[in-house]
């Protein structure tokens, strides 16, 4: 059982919800939407930087793995050691990269051994005319290709620098993309290392990971400790540009909750401030006789407190549909539901309709019963 | 008459009004400052991106075909091109030169270094360098601006005016790991060329740049021309542009530019996408070649192109609440007002009097409330930017129309439906007090 006296507040505070059907309606909108937008754009927040991060790998590769200076090239199975300090999930891809001079024809061109299946995923910027390779096709640069009246699907023949070592390849697709790629002869690792007789090395192993600023250059420092024949470099250019974006992607939606909260608040206090302004009358009645100041104090901010929290919790609906709209129009993918951020919305707009009721409160209180009641 | 009652709830229930032009204020203040904002997101994340480095690479249009591996080419020195150090100024000049924010001049060359078995990198550049432009403005530019990233540990080496002291040299942070440097150090720099004699340089500074770099040298363009005999000479340029977010026309133009037809060819030349930009710079240096580097352009372009979506879902989400929320609040004032309507309808005003009556009273407190909401507007859009950016926004007229009819729409779409509910009531009832 309800002590009597909250049970007479609550009466008072539902009739008069129930009298004042407009007002209600409209504080009950204005604390529905800001929640929505509040607990929408919260979720979107928490999610963003991991689908920020996605995008962001259209950089390319945020670490590399070189061999300790003085020694030119380390072998495969450091790079497996590496891969396998990645946490799961976090690995977009990983390619190793062998470089050497060869000659076609009487041109020389530098043929760079890669992993092809790995290319797509550490390079997605990259634009191809023709196809990825596969078996044992290669790629060239759109420079060369250009000089060289070379298509998809011609074949070259790559001889070693020396001239002792060569191999014929079928081009699969011809590949651009602003750097020193379009000038090379892309080829699968094996094949390389046999042209240029380095089997079992590899100068460089690129991968494209999903994590950045700290957490990138711990994984960095991690793998130092792990592996002290290798040098780890994270590509701290893209890291920052990541981290700056996504710094302002935050501070805009900070900002956009912030308002939206704002015009609720100003909402829910002009309402009530219009009611109590239509209501002197009966305000007036009251203390006349015998309501204290805050019995009335405590109707209408019971009143706007209730509504609050009744509209924070119908957010949640909104709020969801709101974060799922965003994650599809915007990253192609869902949300996902935080259930700590659900006591946020309706604790945040009960506080704001609380808050918004005190300026018409302190005008209530202030009416003199006198003048009022004589029709004034 | 229309006017008197038009008039009468502005000096009369002023409380009740003000109440209404405040929250509409409100609104669009709101509207102005998110409308501001989003117009400039777009530049500022470019901008914020652009710190981190170049998007467009000018070379030398050469017959032979480059192959260089980290730095260092193997063809023949005979067969390398340059480009003219004299023409640099010419990349302000093309149609989109406001958008270039820096450029800094490249000429590389292999050296050695005491203590240092193999090889090491030379790249000559401007570190700072002030160019004075046709127009009468000058324009700073260099690996200072270019290269904002880099973690400077010592000074930035400055550009020597002619014959002045000791030249100084900025080492990567790899190199001088291994060749015991630090700043203030002094090195005996040897490059590969004709005439190849020891150069005493003061180390200014070590830079750690998270890349290949921090294995090289970098010293004044100048000092590497006089070491090479290579006299005004550069052998690639990077240019930082602000670029729009590449389309279809783009991609088409990119695959091949003679692919566009007339029309199609003029909106592509006359939008900043990276490689109209990089066509630009090649039209306007002699015997050059310039491309976009797609990994940053593209990235570039997906990261803007996600930003600006989800900054216009904030937009609109904060149009819509705060248009909800305001226009309920003027629905809530009119049905108070139901009795006045209804007097007014009994004593004979024809409805459509009283709804155009209702429409114009809305209008004007529509365009009072947007009118202060846009001034609230531009200071709060100003703090915002300021914090977030620190920049001012930018300001476009366009907003003016656009808060003050989404103002005056918020209004109307409150009150009219109520007035017109009230009216479709009998009077009596309304005057009862139902």
């Amino acid at each position: 059982m309800l002590p009597a006296k909250t049970a007479a507040c609550l009466k008072i505070i539902l009739s008069a919800v129930h009298r004042r059907r407009s007002r209600t309606a409209i504080i009950l909108t204005a604390a529905f939407i800001g929640a929505s937008v509040l607990f929408g754009l919260l979720s979107v927040t928490q999610d963003i930087s991991a689908k920020m991060s996605r995008e962001f790998r259209a950089y390319g590769a945020n670490l590399a793995v070189f061999p300790r200076s003085g020694s030119n090239a380390f072998d495969p199975e450091a790079a497996e050691k590496v891969k396998a300090l990645i946490p799961p999930g976090r690995l977009v891809g990983a390619s190793p990269y062998l470089f050497g001079i060869t000659r076609l024809g009487t041109k020389k061109l530098v043929l760079a051994g890669v992993d092809p299946t790995q290319l797509r995923e550490v390079h997605p910027s990259w634009r191809l005319r023709g196809d990825w390779p596969s078996g044992g096709d290669v790629l060239i640069g759109s420079g060369a290709a250009e000089r060289l009246k070379l298509n998809p699907g011609a074949t070259i023949e790559v001889k070693s620098e020396d001239g002792r070592r060569d191999q014929v390849f079928r081009i699969s697709g011809i590949v651009s993309t602003g750097g020193p790629e379009d000038y090379q002869i892309i080829a699968h690792l094996s094949e390389a290392q046999k042209l240029l007789d380095r089997s079992g090395q590899i100068d460089a192993l690129y991968l494209s990971l999903l994590a950045r600023g700290d957490e990138l250059e711990d994984l960095a420092q991690g793998m130092k400790s792990e592996l002290p024949d290798v040098r780890v470099t994270p590509i701290r250019q893209i890291a920052r540009s990541e981290e700056a974006v996504l710094a302002k992607i935050k501070d805009l939606s900070w900002m956009a909750a912030v308002l939206i909260l704002a015009a609720t608040l100003v909402c829910v206090a002009t309402a009530t401030m219009t009611a109590v302004i239509e209501r002197r009358s009966e305000i007036g009645l009251k203390k006349a006789l015998g309501a204290t100041a805050p019995a009335i104090a405590l109707e209408f901010a019971g009143e706007n407190a209730l509504l609050g929290l009744i509209g924070g919790i119908l957010g949640w609906g909104g709020g969801f549909l709101l974060a799922q709209a965003v994650g599809r129009a915007v990253f192609g993918s869902d949300i996902a539901l935080r259930l700590s951020l659900l006591p946020v919305a309706p604790l945040v707009t009960l506080l704001v309709t609380v808050l918004a009721s005190v300026p018409p409160v302190s005008l209530a209180v202030k009416i003199d019963p006198a003048p009022v009641l004589k029709g004034e | 008459m229309f006017w008197r009652l038009l008039i009468r709830p502005f000096s009369h229930g002023l409380r009740t009004r003000a109440l209404a032009v405040f929250a509409l204020a409100c609104g669009a203040a709101l509207a102005a400052a998110m409308l501001s904002l989003f117009l400039g997101v777009g530049d500022q994340v470019s901008r914020e991106l652009k710190s981190y480095g170049a998007n467009i690479l000018i070379t030398p249009r050469m017959d032979t075909l480059p192959a260089e591996i980290a730095g260092v080419d193997f063809n023949p020195l005979g067969d390398r091109r340059y480009l003219e150090e004299n023409d640099l100024p010419l990349i302000k000049s093309i149609f989109w030169a406001n958008n270039i924010l820096g450029f800094a001049p490249f000429l590389e060359q292999t050296g050695r270094l005491p203590g240092i078995e193999e090889p090491v990198r030379v790249a000559g550049t401007w570190f700072e360098r002030p160019l004075e432009l046709p127009g009468g403005e000058t324009f700073t530019t260099g690996v200072k601006t270019l290269r904002a990233w880099y973690q400077v540990d010592g000074a930035w080496t400055e550009d020597p005016a002619a014959g002045d002291g000791r030249p100084g040299a900025m080492v990567g942070a790899d190199l001088a790991g291994r060749a015991g440097l630090r700043p203030g150090s002094e090195i005996d720099l040897t490059v590969v060329s004709a005439a190849e004699r020891p150069l005493r340089l003061t180390v200014t500074g070590l830079f750690r740049s998270g890349g290949p770099e921090d294995d090289i040298i970098i010293v004044p363009l100048g000092l590497l021309q006089d070491l090479t005999g290579l006299q005004k000479k550069v052998g690639r340029i990077e240019v930082s542009a602000l670029t729009s977010p590449e389309n279809d026309l783009a991609l088409k133009a990119a695959a091949d530019p003679k692919s566009l037809s007339q029309k199609e060819f003029e909106t592509w030349y006359c939008n900043a996408y990276a490689g109209t930009i990089a066509f630009q710079l090649e039209e306007a240096l002699p015997g050059s070649q310039a491309r976009p580097i797609l990994k940053i352009s593209a990235a570039e372009g997906r990261v803007l192109e996600k930003t600006q979506l989800f900054v216009l879902i904030l937009v609109g989400a904060a149009l819509l609440s705060s248009g909800l929320g305001v226009s309920s609040l003027m629905t809530a004032q009119v049905m108070e007002r139901s009795r006045e309507i209804g007097l007014l309808n009994a004593i004979g005003a024809p409805a459509s009097a009283l709804v155009s009556l209702f429409s114009a009273e809305a209008a004007l407190t529509g365009l009072l409330g947007g009118g202060l909401g846009y001034l609230g507007g531009l200071g709060l859009a100003e703090l915002a930017s300021r914090r977030i950016f620190g920049s001012s926004p930018a300001w476009s007229p366009a907003v003016i129309p656009v808060v003050l009819s989404l103002s005056v729409i918020t209004s109307l779409a409150g009150s009219l439906p109520a007035a017109r509910a009230i009216l479709r009531l009998k009077p009596a009832a309304v005057l009862r007090g139902r």
